[in-house]
C-alpha cells in the first residue's frame, strides 16, 4: 500500500470488517456524492465515474479510516481530491481562472450596499429553481464547493477546512466572497426580470 | 451566526441587534431566504439506480 493517505495510525480490518465498515459507514452517503460530484462536473457520466473512483479509493485505504468518525467528511475528502487529480486534468477545459486572483479582487470590493435589500428579499422568494442552480454553477469551483458543502450539506467551517485541506479563516473568507457573489447573482436576476 | 458558528455570546448580541437596526434585519433576512432557497430549490440528483450495485460489486469479489 502507497503512503497516500495521511495518517500515522495504522489499522488492519478483516475482509469481512471492511466490508462491513464499507456498507455502514460509506454507502449510506453514495447519494449526496453523486450530488456533490455532479455539481462539480456538470456531466452524469463524470460524476458517476469521480463517485466510483472515489468508493475505490476509500476501500483501498479503509484502514486509514477509524471506524465511527466522519465517514462522510472524509469521502468528501477524498471525492474533491479526485476532482482536482484526475478529473481536472483530463477534461479539456479552457484555461482556468487562478481563484487566489479573484478572491483578492473581490476581497477589495466592499459589500453591496443595503439600498438595494428591500428588492431582493422581495424578488427571491419567487424565484425558480434554475436560477438559483444557474447562480450556483457559474461560481467558480471553488466557491461552489463551499456553498455547496456548507448550506447543501451542513458541514461545519471545522470539516470544510479538513476536506478542503485549507485553514479555517479560508474557508471563512471564501464562504463570504462566494455569498455575496450569490448574492449581486441573484440580484442581477431580479433587475433583469423586470423586478425593479 | 447563519452557519451555526456563532458562539452564545455573539448570538445574544447579535440577537439583540438586529431588533434595533433595521438595515442589518433586513440584510439577515436575505441571507437566510437565500440559503433556504439553495436548501429547497435545488433539485437533487437521484443517483442512478446501478452505481450503487456496481460499487458494491466491485468490493465484494
Amino acid at each position: 500500500m502507497t503512503n497516500q493517505v495521511d495518517t500515522p495510525v495504522k489499522r488492519s480490518y478483516s475482509e469481512a470488517k471492511k466490508v462491513q465498515v464499507f456498507d455502514g459507514e460509506f454507502m449510506p452517503h453514495v447519494d449526496s456524492m453523486y450530488n456533490f460530484a455532479y455539481r462539480l462536473t456538470f456531466d452524469e457520466d463524470d460524476a458517476k465515474d469521480l463517485v466510483q473512483d472515489t468508493y475505490m479509493k476509500a476501500y483501498r485505504f479503509i484502514n486509514s479510516f477509524q471506524e465511527g468518525t466522519n465517514a462522510k467528511a472524509w469521502l468528501y475528502r477524498i471525492l474533491k481530491n479526485s476532482f482536482i487529480n484526475d478529473y481536472r486534468k483530463k477534461s479539456k477545459q479552457p484555461a482556468k481562472v487562478d481563484y487566489q486572483e479573484v478572491e483578492q479582487f473581490y476581497n477589495s470590493e466592499d459589500t453591496p450596499s443595503s439600498a438595494t435589500v428591500d428588492l431582493r428579499m422581495e424578488t427571491t422568494k419567487d424565484m425558480i429553481g434554475d436560477e438559483i442552480s444557474n447562480a450556483l454553477n457559474s461560481l467558480a469551483v471553488d466557491f461552489r464547493t463551499v456553498v455547496i458543502l456548507c448550506d447543501l450539506e451542513g458541514f461545519t467551517y471545522e470539516e470544510m477546512a479538513k476536506i478542503l485541506d485549507i485553514p479555517i479563516g479560508t474557508v471563512r473568507s471564501r464562504l463570504h466572497r462566494a455569498r455575496n457573489l450569490l448574492r449581486e447573482k441573484l440580484g442581477t436576476y431580479a433587475l433583469s426580470m423586470g423586478y425593479n | 451566526m447563519l452557519d451555526n458558528e456563532a458562539t452564545s455570546v455573539q448570538e445574544e448580541f447579535f440577537n439583540s441587534h438586529i431588533e434595533k437596526c433595521m438595515v442589518c434585519f433586513a440584510h439577515y433576512n436575505v441571507e437566510k431566504q437565500i440559503r433556504q432557497l439553495l436548501k429547497t430549490k435545488m433539485n437533487k440528483k437521484s443517483v442512478p439506480s446501478a452505481l450503487a450495485n456496481e460499487i458494491r460489486g466491485k468490493i465484494v469479489k
